[in-house]
């Protein structure tokens, strides 16, 4: 039979309550909310997104879908995001779509939870919604060559004047 | 310790670490209290992602 010690037996409880509640959020959220790390699999050809009906420079920027959805068709090349400038609503399902033209290069909005990396020849899509109307900068978080610093973007988010 | 008497020694190395327990106690309340905050406080509220 193993000794075990009361303490070291409360220690494992306490862990065992910590996993659970943590396992248990995260699984919850996943499921009931889903909440997951973005999974989409696209392939473009980057050399030609010029070329490409939906990453053409016309048809770059927000558009807004018939359910109220907005969707981001964005281009990220060095050393800038393309548009330079988009706006979007609060307290909207918003869904971005963006492709690298030549290098890795990453999109990150601080104070939300937009974060990925844009791969050339894949098309990344982040679904998100930015609860808090205010102006944020959008910037590479990928070191993609001498002007990485210089590559970033402006998002406005708009109060949602829609009612639901 | 030296001062002690035997009795008093060996009721001290009996008697259950209560001071350890509160400090596990103390350390997991404010471990689970932060992720919740962090979790549901601050990533949640960025709104949903996916």
């Amino acid at each position: 039979m193993i000794h075990i010690d009361p303490l070291e037996k409360t220690w494992v409880y306490i862990v065992g309550l910590l996993i659970v509640v943590m396992l248990g959020s995260i699984l919850y959220t996943a499921f009931a909310n889903s909440v997951h790390p973005p999974s989409n699999v696209e392939t473009i050809d980057s050399a030609s997104l010029h070329l490409s009906k939906e990453f053409a420079e016309d048809n770059l920027g927000v558009k807004t879908r018939a359910d109220g959805s907005v969707t981001v068709t964005m281009v990220a090349a060095r050393y800038g995001f393309y548009p330079q400038h988009i706006e979007v609503p609060a307290n909207t399902p918003i869904r971005f779509r963006i492709a690298s033209l030549d290098v890795v290069h990453g999109l990150h909005i601080p104070e939300t939870n937009l974060a990925t990396m844009v791969i050339p020849g894949f098309v990344s899509e982040v679904n998100t919604t930015i609860p808090k109307p205010g102006e944020y900068p959008l910037f590479c978080n990928e070191y993609c060559g001498l002007g990485h610093h210089y590559m970033w973007s402006r998002v406005t988010v708009t109060p949602n004047t829609t009612t639901n | 310790m030296e001062q002690l008497s035997e009795e008093e020694q060996q009721k001290i190395l009996e008697s259950p670490p209560k001071g350890t327990l509160a400090v596990i106690l103390v350390y997991a309340a404010i471990f689970i209290v932060t992720w919740l905050f962090m979790y549901f406080g601050r990533f949640l509220a960025h709104g949903p992602v996916n």
